[in-house]
């Protein structure tokens, strides 16, 4: 009796962990894909719906999960003409080129935090580079400033230790683009920085 | 206790150890690291910290360790210029540098210069590392789409050669960051450190891109058992050359 109970023990201990280790063994974590993109949105990129200008701009980062088909982002901007009224993803279109809305930004304050389940659709058209981010305001209610939706780049900006202590450097970045650090009023720590005909403005570079 | 109890207490024992045998294999052969003379790789991920891909560092590992590799991992914040200096010492077979890195094209410290930086996640201060700054080993980095422009620290040929420690003894070191290859002086330092093969890209890149090209090339490298120019070539073929930067995956040919 005993024996027969050990040995049915036994053989049910041994299955068990054969199916266990064979789970352990097989088990494989889903193989998600993320993609990194981003926007530097200006009034340059919005001419067609704000043709009179702004010094406003704007930049953000965006991540979209091909496991999920969440889109995520966290776009900054300042210096619009007045508060946002309503901001969107819209595509598919060109630079220059308008488009419908394909995602509404919710939360329209700077920074801007959201994300969103998109279509394959509207996965392709991402991939594509066929979105932008525009935000809209009073003064230009079509969209005051709205920046392409591109591949990140894993490059950045390269500098010397002393550059901030140099009036003038000048280079090319990771995208090729000419570029020119100058650095202006050092005291007051404003650089002005030129990417292939987009200006954009870096206050308070810091050292820490 | 009878024959046939004591047959099936041997029975049970021997079940149970071979099972705990295969569990602790199944464990150690799934975890990073180890101290076997198995070939090892290490997977630099300074690009965690702003374009994170659990994906890419899960597959990489999976490539390797089928080979017989052992794999160690550095997230992003431990990719400092301390790390970067030992690098060599841990004797790496490959070298996976996820990491960002960005061309430099003019004066330093009154001569012409055309270097990549190759980016730590450690904070720039003028005061840290001095001498190295001085010297031209570091340099300044800072991202695109940072709006705070935070800097950090970016290390130079000159901190490959001058300040690693220890030989890369024959690795095959793969830049997998914008610019790797857009200029010599990197890889040739690479070289000049004792790599064997210095894999890079020739302009910008995309994280998704440059992911999916390293994971090809890893499969030719390594289940392909191809030299480094034709397991680039053949990654190559398969994912293509980053058609929004124009960028394409090259192995480096020293002048020397």
């Amino acid at each position: 009796m005993n024996t027969r109970w050990l040995l049915r023990l036994t053989g049910s201990m041994a299955v068990s962990l054969g199916v266990l280790l064979a789970l352990a063994y097989q088990a494989t974590p889903a193989r998600a894909e993320v993609i990194n993109f981003r926007s530097t949105l200006d009034a340059a990129q919005a001419i067609s719906t704000c043709p009179g200008g702004s010094p406003a701009t704007g930049s953000g980062t965006m991540t979209y999960d091909t496991d999920t088909n969440l889109l995520t982002w966290n776009i900054m901007f300042s210096n619009l003409s007045g508060a946002v009224t309503v901001a969107h993803f819209h595509g598919p279109a060109a630079p220059l080129v308008d488009a419908g809305i394909q995602v509404t930004i919710t939360d329209i304050t700077s920074p801007s935090v959201g994300s969103m389940t998109i279509t394959e659709t509207q996965e392709t058209q991402l991939r594509n580079e066929l979105w932008y981010t525009n935000y809209h305001t009073a003064m230009c209610g079509g969209g005051e400033i709205r920046g392409q939706v591109l591949f990140a780049p894993v490059g950045g900006i390269a500098e010397p230790p002393d550059a901030a202590a140099s009036p003038l450097k000048a280079g090319a970045n990771s995208d090729g683009n000419s570029w020119l650090i100058a650095s202006l009023a050092a005291a007051a720590g404003v650089a002005v920085v030129v990417f292939g005909g987009s200006v954009w403005y870096a206050k308070g570079r810091s050292r820490d | 206790m009878n024959r046939r109890t004591r047959l099936a207490f041997l029975a049970t024992a021997a079940l149970l150890g071979a099972a705990v045998a295969a569990a602790v294999f199944l464990i150690s052969s799934s975890s990073f690291g180890g101290g076997s003379n198995r070939p090892s790789a290490v997977i630099v991920d300074q690009l965690d910290l702003t374009y994170p891909n659990p994906a890419f560092a899960r597959d990489a590992t999976s490539v390797l360790e089928k080979a017989g590799f052992e794999v160690d991992y550095y997230p992003g914040e431990e990719v400092t210029v301390d790390f970067y200096r030992e690098l060599p010492a841990r004797g790496y077979d490959i070298v996976l540098m996820r990491a960002h890195s960005a061309r430099y094209q003019g004066s330093w410290q009154g001569e012409q210069k055309d270097l990549v930086e190759i980016f730590t996640s450690e904070g720039y201060s003028l005061a840290d590392h001095a001498e190295e700054q001085q010297s031209g080993r570091l340099g300044v980095v800072s991202y695109f789409d940072d709006p705070e422009q935070r800097q950090y620290f970016g290390i130079t040929p000159e901190f490959i050669t001058g300040s690693m420690r220890g030989d890369f003894n024959g690795a095959t070191v793969i830049l997998m960051g914008c610019n790797g290859l857009s200029t010599g002086s990197t890889a040739q330092a690479f070289m000049d450190k004792g790599a064997a093969a210095v894999v890079g890209w020739d302009e910008a890149v995309s994280a998704v891109h440059t992911d999916a090209a390293t994971l090809s090339l890893l499969r030719h490298l390594i289940d392909g058992d191809l030299p480094a120019d034709d397991a680039v070539a053949a990654a190559m073929d398969e994912v293509g050359p980053d058609v929004p930067f124009d960028s394409t995956l090259r192995t480096y040919k020293s002048a020397g």
